[in-house]
């Protein structure tokens, strides 16, 4: 048997070896890339898009949660939201009224995500107590007017960091976790189907922090993580990721498919939003902020979504602000978070609605708010 | 032997003032709760300390948390059965490998070759165990264990006990203090598997504290309660006895270190929290830990990083922590074989020898140690500020009740000590003669 200090030796040299083949492999990734999308549409002739003051305004603020909101997401069909705060309540906005239609009282507070199924009659949230919590919005409140869980999956053993259901299905979801995997679910039944991860080797190596579904494809999804890459998944085969997308240098805190479905976005504690290949796994953008003056932390990336066209890429940064990238040129085209109403802290999440016509951002203030388009805009 | 434990807060018992003062602080909370944060490395103790809290101040365990429980127990004890079959191939390797050295150097000596080498030793397992045993190993490497257990665990519980008897199994158990991630408790379980593995199986008391955890998911768990009052410092509360309505309700929040991995973002969750509870078993100092990382490292000091981790987090730039150290029964018993210099951050502990040296006083000095070196590195991490410590042994009821009853007092000599900023250096001065004492 080997002593714990051979254990150790053997350890540190076989850590040496992976780290100097990792290195020759980001050098020689460095060196297939010839060029990036800001300086590719600067050749097409490509200009900025422009907002005018009025374009993009807040319009509703909903207000009711009595802690940080954690997570937003909004129906398919009909406009309504869904949201999740640190006071151990999920509600449910009528997005153009700004009235709540529930408020759901949660076994355990801290929660981190919740979604909406696609039919909008339910909703899923989880967090620190490793489950995932099904609630049927028809179901009959109880005297204290408190819906009851109607599914509860459990099977993770770290928190639950993201979910979502797979899209046109009402029976699947997917959830991310602190234990480094990624689980498929039937809620019918409760039942895991895959575990995407975990023992495997080609699983992430630290929690798992944010998920995406593709659209178009519903089969694959992207899954982010505190190891500083992106793993691509397909729901048919759990037992190996289907590719690795490295570039980041900060734990991934949100990942966000593109709308062709061939590219997928991220935010990360590093402090930018990436753009990357599917296909390739090429880093194809980095969105960078300019360091502040006060030479002050880079603030971290909380949450991304992309507008229906993908032009526009919405982030939300930990430090309030909201910016508007236009992702073909890298630029900053707005920010919400210097806006008349906008929030006064840290943007946790924030979401597009269904028909690109609306964007939701929640926040450590407590509220969400609406940021609606209005009249029209030339892209050239 | 005596609970070695810092004194009470030497004002509280002393000033009029102080008490006075103090009342309208707590009045003014009323209505909030308090918020304990319970952590500690797996093996700690901490889940054994939650459940004790619940028994001794909260309410029932309801029939879910009881399925629960009975269903953590059944897998557990597929966990130690695999822990177990690991080690028996290791020293069976072990064995085997020593016994054809041996045969080879007789062959030298005797000059005739030996027909037949032994391939069976003392931890070899019959051919239909062995069966058993290679497919338990596989199903455990390949992650699926919640896959088989516990739905299957009636269908193979017998073949589960005659495993367990069977010698070569007792024979690797009987080395059970070189066989890391083997829980103490493995034995208190196997021993009973048929009736655990029933359907009809009820986890009794004992059970329940002996078991792993508190719930098979490693998610949060919370309990709400408050403290009555007892004891000697209940006179000087003797108004506040009368008065169930200006109790301090407080919110024990068990978080397991699972899920304290990669950067401790769930962390940034607990907000308000009034003071973390730190559990470390001080048993853990000979033993070794497999890192996140996969680094093997002495536990003790994979603990004293956890402790470092959560202390730096800021969330908790302000907050209050009290350290137990628990499992003293066990430090106790294993301090008089194995050197407390195994761990390598205790390196520098060398204990004066007086004549008739006991196992007793022994243990207090390397508790005491031990004690010294968290509050001196809590000290240096947080700006000067004083670790409080406490002693536990988490099976013990009593002693359970007492760290929470000493961590009430830590806390409203906190309040004190923030409501009237000149009694400070008073206060203070009965702890920085005991942080000027150092053993040896």
């Amino acid at each position: 048997m080997a002593s714990v200090a051979e254990l150790k030796e053997k350890h540190a040299a076989a850590t040496a070896s992976v780290n100097s083949l990792r290195e020759r492999l980001r050098q020689r990734r460095q060196m297939l890339l010839d060029t990036d999308v800001e300086r590719y549409s600067r050749t097409q002739g490509r200009t900025p898009v422009s907002f005018n003051p009025t374009d993009l305004v807040c319009c509703r603020t909903l207000q009711g949660h009595s802690g940080k909101v954690y997570s937003l997401d909004w129906t398919p069909e009909k406009n309504w939201i869904v949201s999740a705060s640190q006071d151990g309540r999920l509600i449910v906005w009528n997005a153009l009224t700004s009235q709540k239609t529930h408020a759901i009282k949660l076994h355990c507070p801290w929660v981190m995500t919740c979604a909406f199924a696609p039919n909008g009659q339910s909703v899923a949230c989880g967090g620190l107590d490793s489950a995932c919590s099904i609630f049927n919005l028809n179901s009959q409140a109880d005297r204290d007017g408190n819906i009851p869980v109607s599914r509860i999956l459990t099977g993770h053993k770290g928190y639950v960091s993201s979910c979502q259901y797979v899209p046109d299905q009402e029976t699947r979801l997917i959830t991310s976790s602190g234990d480094q995997t990624c689980v498929l679910w039937d809620v019918t039944t409760g039942q895991r189907i895959s575990i995407f991860g975990g023992e495997f080797p080609s699983g992430h190596t630290a929690d798992v922090l944010s998920l995406s579904i593709n659209s178009s494809n519903s089969n694959m999804f992207v899954s982010g993580s505190c190891d500083a890459t992106v793993r691509l998944w397909d729901i048919r085969i759990a037992s190996r990721a289907v590719r690795t997308y490295h570039g980041h240098e900060g734990d991934i805190n949100s990942v966000k498919f593109f709308p062709d479905g061939q590219r997928f976005g991220t935010g990360s504690d590093d402090g930018t939003c990436r753009l990357f290949d599917v296909r390739t796994g090429h880093q194809l953008q980095v969105y960078s902020r300019e360091p502040d003056r006060n030479d002050n932390e880079l603030p971290t990336v909380t949450s991304i979504a992309f507008s229906i066209s993908g032009r526009l890429l919405f982030a939300g940064y930990s430090n309030g602000d909201c910016y508007v990238w236009d992702t073909l040129l890298a630029e900053v085209v707005l920010n919400l978070g210097n806006l008349q109403n906008s929030h006064e802290g840290r943007i946790s999440c924030l979401g597009l609605s269904s028909d690109g016509s609306a964007l939701c951002t929640g926040s450590w203030d407590k509220n969400l708010k609406i940021w609606a388009f209005s009249g029209h805009r030339k892209i050239v | 032997a005596t609970l070695f434990s810092l004194p009470i807060p030497r004002g509280l018992k002393e000033d009029t003032t102080l008490y006075s003062s103090r009342f309208v602080p707590e009045y003014l909370e009323q209505k909030k709760v308090q918020k304990l944060l319970l952590v500690g490395l797996e093996g700690s103790g901490s889940s054994t300390i939650f459940k004790q809290a619940k028994f001794l101040y909260g309410t029932e365990f309801s029939p879910e948390e009881i399925l629960n429980l009975k269903l953590m127990i059944q897998s557990n004890v597929y966990k130690y059965l695999s822990t177990l079959l690991e080690w028996r191939e290791c020293f069976e390797d072990e064995a085997l490998e020593e016994e054809k050295e041996l045969g080879m150097s007789n062959h030298k000596g005797d000059g005739e070759p030996k027909a037949v080498q032994s391939t069976s030793s003392l931890y070899s397992l019959n051919q239909r165990l062995m069966h058993f045993a290679n497919w338990l190993l596989e199903i455990v490497a390949l992650g699926n264990l919640d896959a088989f257990f516990p739905a299957a665990t009636r269908e193979y519980a017998p073949i589960v006990e005659e495993v367990w008897k069977d010698p070569a199994i007792q024979a690797t158990y009987k080395r059970k203090n070189e066989l890391h991630f083997l829980p103490d408790v493995a034995s208190y379980f196997l021993d009973r598997v048929v009736e655990i593995s029933s359907n009809e199986y009820e986890p009794t008391e004992t059970d329940i504290l002996y078991a792993e955890g508190v719930n098979q998911w490693n998610g949060l768990s919370t309990l709400e309660f408050s403290l009555d009052d007892r004891g000697p410092l209940s006179d000087s509360y003797a108004d506040k006895a009368g008065n169930p309505a200006i109790q301090t309700k407080y919110q024990l929040i068990r978080m397991n270190s699972k899920g304290l991995t990669g950067g401790f973002k769930c962390l940034g969750m607990l907000e308000d929290i009034r003071a973390i509870i730190f559990c470390i078993s001080l048993a853990d100092y000979d033993q070794t830990w497999v890192q996140s990382s996969g680094e093997p490292c002495n536990k003790m000091i994979a603990s004293r990083d956890l402790f470092e981790d959560v202390i730096r987090h800021p969330s908790f730039e302000d907050t209050p922590c009290v350290l137990l150290l628990n499992k003293y029964d066990a430090f106790e018993e294993k301090i008089s074989r194995v050197p407390l210099t195994v761990c390598e951050w205790f390196a520098d502990f060398s204990p004066v020898r007086p004549h008739h040296t006991s196992q007793t006083s022994l243990a207090s000095h390397a508790y005491y140690y031990v004690a010294v070196k968290f509050k001196d590195l809590y000290s240096s991490v947080a700006d000067g500020r004083k670790l409080f410590v406490f002693q536990t042994k988490a099976l013990e009821r009593r002693t359970v009740d007492d760290a929470f009853r000493y961590i009430r007092e830590v806390l409203r000599w906190d309040d004190v000590k923030n409501s009237d900023a000149g009694y400070c250096s008073a206060d203070e001065s009965s702890y920085s003669v005991d942080m000027t004492t150092s053993p040896s």
